[in-house]
């Protein structure tokens, strides 16, 4: 069952266009991913997909719901969550602190119980509090950050602030989750246990949509392939059709050796 | 006991005795009216630094404040109302004018926010000017009744109206204290860090921004109430930029790394110096620019992190002194250097 679909998706930028009628579905449980050459509007579409910037054209469909156009606070709370190509995180913020951020929707503490709630009245405030944090703790555990809860997340090496990004999405609650070059600037193995991670996710009932440049990932850990060029999808299938797809090579992998 | 707990279990305390005992320690109706502008501009100065924990830099506070002030006003002598529903009443309508102008305002980023601000509160105080029959104009507006008492205090000395001021500033305290220790304070915080991470798990930037915005604006409007009722006249020379420009200075001096304790030191201090030094309020402008860039320069992270800043200096001239050619401390002052 599809549980991600866009229909004649486009997104044009004055007369380029990035994303061009695109029609793509997600099935729930698989892990997909998006290949292509730089600028053939990988990012646009996570972009457009998640709201942080309208489509031209065509819609987008999540669970059979509409949800072209709406914010993407309201997209996220539906449980389609994304996380950043760059490393973005909270540059004030110890790493407890990111996850409890993404821990967001979660939370049902309201307004009138953050300033009543003192510990020898009702007793609702600090054990949400509590709960977040066991939480926390444990999304810690699975991304292998534990024990480095309270260090800025700027001074944590890079291929931890790339899980840290995880981490927030993992955070609030996703049914699907886009991952926009999860392991760019990772050495060989950080990448190895971000891809066992990514199957971690999955196994969670999360699926998972990758945005990447690293070959050997994609072709690891994949089910299925997207391929775009030029905003446009040229290619669909299993990792070895798309090794073999004669379009696939002329635009995107080369000869067949490299790829290998 | 650490040194935490120490601050918490004894710190604490002697300071909020220290704030109750203020008026008898300075007992003189001129220190007592000091003490009475700290803790006003306090709020207004907690109310900032609220408002820029979303990211958003305002220069329009006094404007929020005028507003409570001048509904005050009318609510007692037009409508008749006592002073002790009007004020938090004004409180009510400075916060539903902070709510509908954030709705309109906070859309807009940094400079274009901070620009906005400003119109407003000129907005607010042309009105005053070029409205003479029912908000006074430059003439201000005259015969403001003093509360009635309370408890058996009457309002006629400054004891009663210290304690007043001390309590809203208290509510103020308890307000911030609470919500930056919850959900709310880490999302105000994620908002100014990161917009699109905060959003992209589901945070509605608008909605958090506006309570931001209000809960700092309804703080203003009761200072405004409590301010119009203790001069018992207002003008609108009282609201001009300038003191919402030394309002946001009182933050940025007393640290704005420290939420709460940082404005009540900034405006304690900035109060408090003019007088030290016998200054005229001419010289006091002059004084306030330049303790301002001298802070801003030397201890960017405001007065309270002086202890902090003392350690980078110390290490830095520690540094400096292996180095043949001596110290050239204005090279090495600069923190990051």
């Amino acid at each position: 069952m599809a549980i991600l679909e866009t229909r004649q998706l486009s997104k044009h930028f004055g007369g380029l266009a990035a994303v061009s009628e695109l029609d793509m579905e997600v099935r729930e449980g698989e892990i997909l991913s998006v290949i292509g050459p730089n600028g053939a509007g990988k990012t646009t579409l996570f972009n457009v997909v998640t709201g942080y910037m309208p489509p031209t054209a065509g819609k987008v469909f999540f669970g059979g719901e509409d949800i072209t156009g709406l914010s993407p606070n309201r997209i996220a709370e539906r449980g389609l969550v994304r996380t950043f190509q760059e490393t973005v995180l909270f540059a004030r913020f110890p790493v407890i602190a990111h996850i409890l951020t993404g821990l967001f929707m979660d939370s049902t503490t309201t307004l009138w119980e953050t300033l009543l709630n003192t510990p020898w009245w009702f007793q609702s405030f600090r054990r949400k509090r509590a709960e977040s944090l066991q939480k926390a703790a444990e999304i810690l555990e699975f991304l292998g950050l534990k024990g480095s809860e309270l260090m800025l997340a700027t001074n944590l090496p890079h291929g931890h602030q790339r899980l840290l990004g995880v981490g927030i999405a993992l955070a609030a609650n996703p049914k699907l989750l886009l991952m926009d070059e999860p392991v760019t600037g990772m050495n060989v193995e950080e990448a190895n246990f971000a891809m066992s991670l990514m199957r971690g996710i999955r196994e969670r009932g999360i699926t998972v949509v990758l945005v990447e440049h690293d070959m050997r990932t994609v072709m690891d850990i994949s089910d299925r392939i997207v391929v775009l060029n030029y905003g446009r999808k040229i290619a669909e299938g299993t990792p070895s059709e798309i090794r073999a797809n004669q379009e696939v090579i002329d635009a995107y992998l080369g000869v067949e050796e490299d790829v290998a | 006991m650490s040194r935490r707990e120490l601050a918490k279990w004894v710190g604490l305390p002697l300071l909020a005795l220290l704030f109750l005992a203020a008026p008898f320690i300075f007992n003189d109706p001129y220190y007592q009216h000091l003490l009475i502008l700290i803790c006003t501009w306090s709020i207004l100065a907690l109310g900032f630094l609220l408002i820029l924990s979303v990211g958003q830099f305002t220069i329009g506070h006094a404007g929020f404040m005028a507003i409570g002030a001048y509904a005050s006003a009318l609510l007692t002598t037009k409508v008749g109302v006592s002073f002790w529903f009007a004020l938090p009443l004004a409180a009510v309508i400075a916060a539903i004018f902070g709510a509908v102008m954030g709705w309109v305002m906070l859309r807009a980023r940094m400079g274009a926010f901070l620009l906005l601000t400003l119109c407003f509160a000129e907005v607010v105080r042309l009105t005053i000017v070029y409205w003479p029959s029912l908000l006074g104009g430059r003439a201000g507006f005259p015969n403001i009744p003093r509360p009635d008492a309370i408890f058996g205090m009457a309002f006629d000395s400054k004891f009663p109206y210290y304690y007043l001021i001390l309590f809203l500033l208290a509510v103020m305290v308890f307000v911030i204290y609470r919500m930056d220790r919850s959900k709310f304070g880490l999302t105000f915080k994620s908002i100014a860090q990161n917009p699109p991470l905060a959003q992209s798990v589901g945070v509605h930037l608008m909605r958090y921004k506006i309570l931001a915005f209000t809960v700092a604006c309804f703080f203003a409007g009761a200072a405004g109430s409590f301010y119009a009722h203790y001069l018992t006249f207002l003008s609108p020379e009282y609201f001009t930029v300038w003191k919402s420009l030394i309002v946001q200075m009182y933050a940025i001096i007393g640290g704005i790394g420290f939420m709460i304790a940082g404005p009540i030191a900034g405006a304690a201090f900035l109060v408090v110096l003019p007088e030290l030094l016998r200054a005229t309020e001419t010289f006091s402008f002059i004084l306030y620019g330049a303790v301002f860039i001298l802070v801003i320069f030397f201890i960017p992270g405001g007065l309270l992190s002086l202890p902090q800043q003392v350690g980078v200096w110390r290490q830095a001239l520690r540094r400096r002194a292996k180095i043949p050619g001596g110290i050239r401390p204005w090279q090495y002052l600069r923190p990051g250097s």
